[in-house]
């Protein structure tokens, strides 16, 4: 399907500011922008099913652990070797994705609906994070790699593409790679949220009984949708990991769950725009509040997600987004 | 003439209740076969049965002379079979043309202009299915249910709920559909639709098979009236 | 002998907590299926509320509990009011609001409280069997545990309060037409549920370290317990607590207490899976048979 450009001013326009950002600001505000970019990906993810397919999954956390540990254990592993960054990213990925596989089949090929997926995703998160908790040991070790428990992995090396200029992802080339991944992933995601499957999607979460009847195979759209979103929640993490230096087993927690959720709801999840900016503003509008105190910025995400689920179901920036399309004429065509 | 479905002594509990009892129903390509019986008597059930809803406890259901009874119910809808179910299942936050994209599965489709125009869609192509008024509700479910031009369709009570006109028309774009090459079963209440539309008829009561033939020849029936005023 | 009233002791131990954490929530999301992620945060408020008034206002212990209940039922009756209410049929909304509650209470008591608070002590006493040393209070909460689960089936089950309430909740248009306040019944409901849960926290505030994360303590269990009840929650809690119970005490035993809770969240996953409307739709279905 081919992309209306003419409709779609708002996000071009916004995405040619970001790419000239690098021109103006220095590079403490240039990686802040890009930790909050990391960040966009689990929340596309959330939002395709979730926003799309109505399944109300707590997993993407689980997924991005598990890519950021893989990719520290991989990376780590592989130390020295040629590709290594590509490696890791790679199986990484892949692990992220079968992991994906076989809870989405669980799942939905085993009836298990609604409410429910919220209950068992969110028990696979807490065993995870739980289990990592107690590998503190030195017998938890893969490889070179040790886990570490509670204080978690540092130390993997950054990712870098050898005989590439400015090939280290750091800086502003760390900036460049994730947007440029951003406007890939929004670009494949608007594809697939117009294509036949991605109404079929859209229509199942209505009503799977009567998407089945008119002979579509609802488990494997829902389980394809669940594995993208959870390979969307390993980028983060990877990316995640790739800025900081670290993982630990908080980013699986029962806070670090509920964040997505917050960036989503709050963004509008039904559209994925919406979700990517709002995304980076509640991720920078937290990191603020938390100067003032971590339990601060906790309390006004809470109240951010209340007020946004009470008062603006569609999510309050896809509300001041269509506003602002409406009032300006020229971005409508 | 082919027989496209088949049921032989199909048999389903709930529990201590049995909905669906022993029943054998045989229908030939190119009727119009009305399933029809007062409330209880298990027409819906044994639609769900065929169409792959639910599981029977005992008994065969053959498509095309082909066992069907491990297939999905998608799997089914892809051998050709199209279904409406009782209330209007349209999707209210796609458009009509959304609606009917999703539903439009298989080479050989009814075009689109021609069911808008039979289904008096035309004007609210672009709408969303949700603000239809009941009436085109039904309609559209039943032209979700036949776009892909699918040899046997099942529609439960594709009246319900629609004026004597509605019903009129209805009964014209079924036989209209037919004369087109699609079997139709129909599980209906209205005396008059059945009438109108049905080549033949079989009623169920209390989940048994009681009486098949011609629509002249069911109602005339007199343990039929009985059935019906509650007498037996 | 010894080692058998260990296990005992052990298992009851276990049963009493997950039962305690799982009641209140067994109102709410068993009965009004309303899943109350802010079902923690009663507990704590109850907590908070015995403790603090036992020191503060130098109350006696009982009636301590009985001034967390209330506040705890007051807090529940607020939140119904300007946003439960509001999310009645809209499930996956209730999941991400009560979230949103949650983290704005725990946060908050941080806040107010700081990161801990100094307790009360444990009432009643210890005694000696062997080399191990047992509280008397945790062996009357196993016995309290089951008395109000009983009273609470009494309630809902037998008085015709319960029956209204029950009718409503399953047909709340029928209820209506006949001249049934569905809004109050549901009101009424709600804080029946927050005022258990409230009940929990005062229950076990002298017995734990009082930190605002208390009620995350008993959160997952409550879940996971209420989960595994199914459908009729007073006929399936107390085989859930059981067999959730056992598993627990088990692998702990065996492993460690972190081994212990994936062992119960593991089986939560399955009971979803396999056994879908819990523990009462098993002993529903025998009965029927």
């Amino acid at each position: 399907m081919k992309i209306d450009y003419k409709k779609n001013k708002l996000q071009i326009l916004t995405f040619i500011v970001l790419g000239a950002i690098p021109l103006f600001v220095d590079s403490y505000y240039l990686d802040n922008i890009s930790y909050f970019m990391c960040w966009t990906f689990i929340s596309l993810g959330l939002a395709v099913i979730w926003g799309m397919g109505g399944i109300l999954s707590f997993g993407q956390t689980a997924f991005f652990g598990l890519a950021g540990y893989g990719f520290s254990v991989i990376s780590i592993n592989f130390l020295g070797i040629a590709g290594v960054s590509l490696w890791s990213i790679v199986l990484a990925l892949m692990l992220t994705g079968i992991f994906g596989l076989i809870v989405g089949y669980f799942l939905f090929y085993g009836g298990i609906y609604d409410v429910f997926i919220g209950i068992v995703t969110l028990a696979i998160t807490l065993v995870l994070e739980t289990f990592m908790q107690q590998t503190a040991g030195p017998e938890y070790t893969i490889g070179d790699a040790r886990l570490n428990g509670f204080n978690g992995m540092q130390g993997m090396p950054t990712i870098g593409f050898e005989n590439i200029p400015f090939g280290l992802v750091e800086g502003v080339t760390q900036y460049y790679f994730i947007l440029i991944l951003s406007i890939i992933i929004l670009i494949s995601l608007y594809k697939f949220k117009n294509s036949k499957m991605g109404l079929i999607f859209l229509a199942s979460k209505e009503d799977r009984d009567r998407v089945s009847s008119l002979g579509h195979n609802v488990q494997k759209i829902q389980l394809i949708a669940f594995t993208i979103a959870s390979l969307l929640a390993g980028i983060s993490g990877i990316l995640y990991t790739n800025w900081g230096g670290y993982i630990t087993p908080d980013s699986m927690g029962l806070v670090s769950a509920a964040l997505p959720v917050v960036y989503v709801a709050a963004s509008g999840k039904k559209d994925f725009f919406s979700v990517f900016i709002g995304c980076i503003f509640f991720v920078w509008l937290s990191q603020t509040l938390a100067i003032n105190g971590k339990q601060f910025a906790i309390i006004v995400m809470g109240l951010i997600l209340v007020i946004a689920t009470r008062f603006f179901p569609d999510g309050i920036i896809l509300m001041l987004k269509n506003k602002l399309v409406e009032k300006i004429k020229w971005l409508q065509s | 003439m082919a027989t496209i479905l088949e049921t032989k002594s199909v048999t389903k509990k709930f529990g201590g209740f049995t909905a669906v009892d022993n029943v054998s129903l045989k229908v030939d390509s190119g009727e119009i076969r009305f399933v029809i019986g007062p409330n209880g008597a298990g027409k819906s059930t044994l639609f769900k049965l065929v169409i792959g809803f639910h599981s029977p406890n005992s008994g065969t259901i053959l498509y095309k002379d082909k066992n069907i009874e491990k297939l999905k119910l998608h799997e089914r809808i892809n051998l050709g079979m199209g279904v409406k179910f009782q209330a209007p299942s349209v999707f209210s936050e796609l458009t009509v043309l959304e609606n009917l994209f999703l539903a439009n599965n298989r080479e050989h489709s009814i075009k689109v202009s021609d069911l808008l125009n039979d289904f008096a869609l035309e004007n609210e192509k672009n709408s969303l299915a949700g603000d239809l008024s009941h009436g085109k509700k039904q309609w559209l479910d039943i032209a979700l249910s036949t776009i892909s031009k699918p040899d046997l369709v099942f529609l439960d009570e594709p009246t319900a709920g629609l004026s004597v006109d509605e019903t009129r028309i209805t009964g014209e774009i079924v036989k209209n559909l037919n004369k087109q090459g699609i079997t139709f079963i129909v599980v209906g209440h209205d005396m008059d639709f059945v009438k109108q539309t049905a080549s033949k008829v079989s009623l169920l009561h209390l989940g048994k098979m009681f009486i098949e033939g011609s629509v002249d020849e069911v109602l005339s029936d007199k343990g039929v009236n009985d059935i019906y005023l509650g007498l037996s | 002998m010894v080692f058998l009233f260990n296990i005992f002791y052990q298992f009851g131990d276990s049963l009493a907590f997950l039962l305690l954490a799982a009641i209140g929530l067994a109102v709410i999301f068993g009965m009004m299926k309303i899943i109350n992620l802010a079902h923690g945060e009663f507990i704590t408020v109850g907590a908070y509320g015995t403790v603090v008034s036992g020191k503060v206002l130098n109350l006696p212990l009982p009636i301590a509990m009985a001034f967390g209940v209330l506040i705890t039922i007051i807090f529940g009756l607020i939140l119904e009011k300007f946003i439960i209410r509001y999310l009645y049929g809209r499930p996956l909304d209730s999941v991400v609001a009560t979230w949103g509650i949650s983290l704005i209470v725990s946060q908050s008591f941080l806040v107010i409280f700081g990161p801990s608070y100094e307790g009360l002590q444990t009432p009643m006493g210890n005694f000696q069997l062997g080399e191990f040393s047992y509280s008397e209070y945790r062996i009357f909460l196993i016995f309290f545990a089951l008395f109000i689960l009983f009273l609470l089936y009494y309630l809902f089950m037998k008085t015709s309060f319960g029956t209204l309430a029950r009718a409503t909740i399953e047909n709340p248009s029928i209820s209506s037409s006949m001249g049934v306040d569905v809004k109050n019944v549901y009101t009424a409901t709600f804080a029946i549920g927050a005022g258990l849960a409230g009940l929990t926290g005062a229950l076990y505030a002298p017995t734990m370290t009082i930190v605002p994360s208390i009620g995350q303590a008993f959160i997952v269990s409550a879940f996971i317990t209420v989960v595994t009840a199914g459908a009729s929650p007073f006929i399936g809690l107390v085989p859930a607590a059981a067999f959730l119970g056992t598993v627990q005490t088990t692998v702990t035993f065996f492993f460690k207490s972190t081994i212990g809770l994936i062992a119960i969240l593991c089986a939560v996953i399955l009971i979803i899976r396999y056994l879908p409307n819990g523990f009462s739709g098993l002993l529903l279905k025998k009965r029927s048979k």
